[in-house]
């Protein structure tokens, strides 16, 4: 038996609250260093709740990713790792758009040293690189009403551009993000907390909420990034 | 008569995942998470009647009882615990967002069988593909071996400890574990792979 396999035994007795302490710390600790571990234990799961004949209509949600990045801890996940590699061969329109949103973060970052004006430099970089010259306009609005303040723009090698803000009257942090589609997929079902989806002349862009903030102020965002982006469609 | 260790509750089999969370072993938490998180959507989705939303209520649900579980007195199971934090959640959405019209009345039970395909699921394709995968399961625990099929169905169908079902098919328990784990290895490849054709489905479907 080779040691995944004699691991994954272990797992499976593990789902069956038949390890010892010391085992079970012995797995945990082979989970974090081997993430087809983890993998295994959620299709563990998926079977388990098969044979007790509850649904499976929820069973590829995960949610699990956004509950350990908000409490600060973090994951390597097989399936996160997978989908990227599918999406990066996915789109070439997409990657250009991505180009164009880092070559415009880029430029946007010189400007960090001007937070006050900040939001409308950015704005304008935005503009001139998705081609659509209200976008950041939608997502500056959508925190309109929360009295959030900007702390940092922030890019990925992918292209997403993501604004970090802090609510001064509760000391909670929350971010909106800006993506090419074709590099948030993933983000849509793992990433994000709440997703809505910005049509331009360039294509779909999704913008997302997620942080330490309740539900109800994320759908508000979205709600708000809805009405103007719907503005500007019209 | 010898003593066999009897059923094996759903609240003894998280015991030592929550007392190594208590600890702050993270990892623990996890698998708690990978867990239950499916029930977790569905219990808040009985209330909201949106995916998404009730993802961000699990989310939510979770990241509270995390952050309390030194309150966790280990008098109910751990799920229990967590679906009374989700469905509180849950119902402090709609009150603030004053959807108290539609808020689920009915008596929400902590059962563990219910099932979410009598709600108004608005998409076929999902019950579909549930519906798909729990027949891939059932297919491939029917075709296993008798010595697997028995060992397995006796843990999970009636819930009996390895020692029980070693008692009852006369032979070690670690036998009973290796073949225990030999049937979900054939089943966790079915999940897999039903899993993968979904996936590349939806990246198909983005693109």
């Amino acid at each position: 038996m080779t040691i995944s396999k004699a691991i994954k035994e272990k797992i499976s007795a593990l789902s069956d609250g038949e390890l010892s302490d010391f085992e079970t710390r012995r797995v945990l600790d082979e989970i974090d260093i081997n993430p087809e571990l983890r993998e295994y234990w959620k299709k563990l799961q998926i079977s388990k709740t098969a044979f007790k004949n509850e649904s499976l209509i929820f069973e590829t949600a995960d949610v699990s990713s956004a509950v350990s990045r908000e409490l600060g801890k973090s994951f390597n996940s097989p399936s996160i790792l997978r989908e990227s590699f599918l999406t990066k061969q996915k789109n070439y329109i997409g990657l250009a758009l991505a180009s164009c949103l880092l070559v415009l973060v880029y430029n946007v970052q010189t400007f960090d040293s001007k937070p006050n004006t900040f939001p409308e430099l950015a704005s304008q970089k935005i503009s001139e690189a998705i081609a659509s010259p209200q976008s950041m306009e939608v997502l500056n609005n959508s925190i309109t009403g929360l009295n959030a303040e900007l702390q940092t723009l922030q890019s990925d090698p992918k292209g997403s551009l993501r604004a970090n803000y802090l609510l001064p009257s509760t000391g909670k942090t929350f971010n909106v993000s800006l993506s090419p589609i074709n590099f948030s997929s993933s983000l849509s079902s793992k990433g994000a907390s709440r997703i809505a989806y910005l049509r331009t002349k360039d294509g779909v862009f999704v913008i997302s909420v997620s942080g330490n903030i309740t539900a109800e102020k994320k759908l508000e965002i979205l709600q708000n990034a809805n009405f103007f982006a719907n503005n500007l469609n019209k | 008569m010898k003593d066999i260790k009897k059923k094996i509750s759903n609240k003894e089999i998280d015991l030592s995942l929550v007392r190594r969370a208590k600890k702050g072993d993270y990892r623990a938490f996890d698998l708690l998470v990978l867990k239950y998180q499916s029930r977790v959507i569905a219990t808040a989705f009985k209330f909201v009647k949106e995916k998404q939303l009730a993802e961000d209520i699990a989310q939510e649900a979770f990241i509270k009882s995390y952050k309390s579980i030194d309150s966790f007195r280990e008098e109910s199971s751990f799920y229990t615990w967590v679906y009374r934090i989700a469905v509180n959640t849950a119902k402090n959405y709609l009150v603030s967002s004053k959807r108290r019209d539609e808020l689920v009345i009915s008596d929400l039970s902590t059962d563990d069988s219910f099932y979410p395909e009598k709600l108004d699921v608005d998409s076929p394709q999902e019950i579909l593909k549930a519906s798909e995968l729990r027949d891939l399961i059932f297919e491939t625990l029917s075709s296993l071996g008798e010595e697997t099929r028995t060992a397995l169905s006796l843990r999970e169908f009636d819930g009996l400890s390895y020692e029980e079902i070693a008692e009852i098919v006369q032979c070690p328990v670690g036998t009973v574990r290796s073949r225990i784990f030999r049937g979900r290895e054939m089943i966790e490849e079915v999940v897999g792979k039903h899993m993968d054709k979904n996936l590349i489905n939806q990246n198909t479907k983005i693109s």
